[in-house]
């Protein structure tokens, strides 16, 4: 009978420290859509209040018209789509490939992406920067795109990799003994079997593009038509206007963090388990 | 003849080259891209970091003169100490938070999937876009944390969080908190479930309390999966750039720089100034710090390995 009560006393302990975590956890959250509906003035006020006494849904449509969001949000879409189907079609060619077959060179490649997750982003952007410079590349979203897929090589081939090893050989090596070439398996028989690996790499390779700060911030120092959200918000608090510029600030904010919560609130299994199946391998 | 024996290797080599047209084939988008965004701006840096150069005029071969200047400049060794305070810093909060909202969440109880999935989520939104968001939470007139904190009576004047280095590297350690908690959270779960429970039915039995269990067997077992998770985490506490950058942008002064702000800086903010030689000298040391102080770690805590 003591037992029961201990347990129900442990759960209600459990719930209420779990339940003042997650409050911490998403108040900022929380704090950030009330605040891109207050006023300026409202806003200076400070103090306990969340929400507005008067709601001021005009700062989006100020944010969306005034502050260019209309453009960075296409911007944002734009070069985190077509950097998730890059990264898919190309990880996923060498992932299976590095899985399957041990052919000259192999070390060499896993090494190099071994050291490629060591290095610090900021040392080789500036070389990047003027490589996409010389191809013509910074004129447009495409040297982003091209940056992004390129430096997200090592990590998601080697989480591909490693899905891939946990499916039996039998099944490819059936079919290559039918005839089919290596690259019709991959098409025809791999790709089916590798959907959850790559609804992961695409929901995390989303995440990456979508909230990539420092690349964009570099590319796009003297071409502001082509900044991503994340740049365009920050740089609007290091600008001159100041404090003036805060509503349409926190309703930027909310702009830019809003598709990825929708994002995550249908596909959290993925991420989550993305995140594991990573750490494990690395 | 050994020669011909060199020529007959070659030749087998080729031979299974060509065996592997196709795979090949298939890997040339990822080796092209690793070769020109990986591997040529490593040798780039390498290179440039024993010249003079500024992105435009003609290069001039100083041999080591950038890396003399590297050592004296007490700017550089600053952003190297708050780098180490923050890699220190982070993972010493971050790691037994995520450890024990880990160890509660691997208990069976209703709601469990929701509260991991709603943990996990300050880790999806953007670091740069979420430290502004802290940025007016902790604003010193008008931010409600000094509100709250005022209203409860625990300060009676606004603390100026962002006044003096201190405050403004604790500001940027709970926000790192924030944003990472529960992605570590998520590996350490994955770690404690490998965990078989017979290992804790027998403590149980021998009698063990909780504490006991935790330090006698939970963090023993976990073994390379706990090095691995702290290793992870002081990694990226030396590589931090966003939540810096969009926070303080190395302010006060410049007492919350960090090392790869320092070296953005010298690469792109000094626009027509800019000193690509020194900045490649600073990359160089930098990354060489970032490999020691991470495999020294690992070195260190080998020992943990079952």
């Amino acid at each position: 009978m003591s037992k029961r009560v201990n347990h129900r006393r442990d759960m209600i302990l459990l719930y209420t420290g779990l339940a003042i975590v997650i409050f911490l956890l998403i108040f900022p959250l929380i704090y950030a859509v009330g605040g891109s509906f207050k006023s300026t003035e409202e806003f200076l006020l400070g103090g306990m209040k969340i929400f507005p006494d008067i709601w001021h849904p005009e700062n989006y449509t100020k944010a969306w018209k005034q502050a260019n969001f209309a453009r960075y949000t296409f911007n944002s879409v734009f070069f985190a789509a077509a950097s998730v189907l890059g990264i898919i079609a190309t990880t996923s060619m060498t992932g299976y490939t590095m899985s399957r077959c041990d052919f000259p060179g192999k070390r060499i490649l896993t090494g190099t992406f071994g050291f490629m997750m060591f290095l610090i982003g900021a040392v080789t952007l500036f070389p990047i920067f003027q490589l996409c410079r010389k191809l013509g590349l910074l004129d447009s979203i495409w040297g982003m795109v091209i940056t992004q897929i390129a430096t997200a090589q090592p990590f998601y081939c080697i989480l591909i990799l490693g899905y891939c090893n946990g499916i039996s050989k039998e099944i490819d090596e059936a079919a290559r003994i039918d005839g089919a070439s290596f690259f019709n398996v991959y098409t025809t028989i791999m790709l089916p079997i590798m959907k959850p690996i790559l609804a992961t790499t695409g929901i995390l390779a989303f995440r990456d593009a979508w909230n990539n700060y420092m690349m964009p911030l570099a590319f796009t120092l003297s071409r502001s038509e082509l900044r991503p959200l994340t740049v365009g918000v920050v740089l609007l608090k290091d600008q001159g206007d100041g404090v003036a510029a805060w509503s349409t600030m926190l309703a930027g904010t909310v702009m830019s963090i809003a598709p990825i919560l929708v994002v995550y609130l249908f596909l959290n299994r993925y991420f989550i388990e993305g995140i594991t199946a990573g750490a494990i391998k690395g | 003849m050994a020669t011909v024996k060199g020529n007959g290797r070659k030749k087998r080599l080729w031979a299974e080259i060509k065996g592997y047209r196709q795979q090949y084939l298939m890997m040339t988008p990822t080796i092209i891209m690793v070769m020109m965004f990986g591997i040529y701006p490593l040798l780039y840096v390498l290179y440039y970091s024993f010249f003079k150069y500024d992105g435009f005029s003609e290069p001039l071969f100083i041999g080591l003169r950038n890396y003399v200047r590297l050592f004296q400049d007490s700017t550089y060794w600053n952003s190297v100490k708050n780098t180490l305070q923050m890699g220190v810093a982070i993972p010493l909060v971050q790691i037994p938070c995520s450890l024990l909202l880990a160890v509660l969440l691997n208990q069976k109880f209703r709601g469990q999937s929701l509260a991991r999935a709603v943990i996990f989520v300050p880790n999806i939104t953007s670091t740069a876009i979420m430290a502004i968001v802290f940025y007016f939470m902790f604003a010193s007139y008008n931010g409600i944390i000094n509100g709250v904190l005022m209203k409860l009576g625990v300060i009676d004047r606004a603390i100026e969080w962002f006044g003096n280095g201190m405050m403004a590297k604790t500001v940027i350690v709970l926000f790192c908190t924030w944003s990472g908690v529960g992605f570590y959270m998520v590996l350490f779960l994955s770690a404690l479930q490998s965990i078989p429970s017979e290992v804790y039915e027998s403590a149980k039995v021998d009698g063990a309390n909780k504490v006991q269990t935790f330090f006698g067997i939970t963090i023993p077992m976990m073994g390379s999966m706990f090095q691995t998770i702290t290793a992870l985490c002081i990694m990226n506490a030396l590589k931090l750039f966003d939540s810096v950058k969009a926070l303080t942008n190395g302010g006060p002064g410049n007492s919350t720089e960090v090392m790869t702000m320092y070296i953005y800086r010298y690469f792109f903010e000094t626009m027509g100034t800019a000193q690509q030689g020194y900045a490649s000298a600073v990359s160089i040391l930098s990354t060489i710090l970032v490999m020691v102080i991470t495999l020294v770690y690992v070195r260190c805590t080998r020992k943990m390995n079952y």
